[in-house]
């Protein structure tokens, strides 16, 4: 089941304390006139996947997933985000495929 | 009278921290909110996007920090400060800001702290994080009052 979470609001939450965003006091000099790396904000997360990230993978999963690993780790480091896609593509492709096929 | 000597020494008050962590999300469950808080994509190091160059700016970060001591309410705020090595190799603290002074982030209400047995858990979102060079950082938590940091947590900044 996914569930829809979200950033607490700020506030006392039993024996939690959320506050609201902290502000710098003080930047170093000149940094309004730095340019701004976008990177997301994350305080939203929808929870999709159903194995969480602690849970160990099957062991035949996890062997697989360790061939693979040194399959990728052999490539040039400007090729390895590449081939991972790749992967992740083929994995994907096969694993439509077989829930598409007759007979599941 | 009662004498003085049994009277209990008056101790000033005192606070501990635990954990000082640094993640990128906290989260929970609106509709289960017993079930727990999360702390998603803790970091200790970050990396410059590809293409992109110094300084690097993040737009939010979250510091979290389980605190015990006397109970009471404490002020608190974060510190971010660079570390660099000297010639004999110790650790020197680089002050951020403009004329040496410390880059902080003041926690706008005080924090509570309810004893020693138990500690209370703050979650601390963190705008506008810069890093202007590639190196060693530390997050340090500090409370009013106190010359040392109650904590420090150590992130690398790469290319």
């Amino acid at each position: 089941m996914n569930t829809r979470d979200e950033l607490p609001p700020a506030g006392r939450w039993g024996r939690f304390q959320v506050f609201e965003p902290l502000v710098p006091t003080n930047l170093p000099l000149g940094s309004e006139n730095w340019p701004v790396v976008e990177m997301r904000i994350e305080n939203k997360v929808t929870m999709t996947d159903p194995v969480g990230p602690d849970e160990p993978l099957d062991p035949t999963v996890a062997e697989y997933a360790q061939k693979l690993a040194e399959r990728v780790a052999g490539v040039p480091d400007d090729e390895r985000s590449a081939l991972l896609q790749r992967i992740g593509r083929e994995i994907e492709r096969r694993v439509s495929d077989l829930s598409a096929s007759p007979g599941r | 009278m009662s004498d003085p000597d049994d009277t209990p020494a008056w101790e000033p008050p005192t606070i501990y921290c635990r954990h000082l962590l640094v993640c990128r999300s906290v989260w929970f469950d609106p509709n289960r909110p017993d079930d727990g808080f999360s702390l998603g994509k803790l970091v200790v190091q970050f990396r410059l996007p590809e293409g992109q160059d110094f300084p690097l700016r993040l737009p939010r970060l979250f510091a979290y920090a389980q605190l015990y001591g006397t109970p009471g309410e404490y002020q608190v705020r974060l510190r971010l400060i660079r570390i660099e090595a000297d010639e004999v190799g110790d650790d020197v603290e680089i002050q951020l800001g403009p004329n040496d002074q410390p880059v902080e982030f003041l926690v706008p209400r005080p924090v509570v702290v309810s004893g020693l047995n138990l500690v209370e858990e703050l979650a601390m979102p963190v705008d506008w994080v810069v890093f202007d060079r590639a190196g060693l950082y530390a997050v340090q938590i500090w409370a009013m009052g106190y010359d040392e940091p109650l904590a420090s947590e150590r992130v690398e900044v790469r290319t």
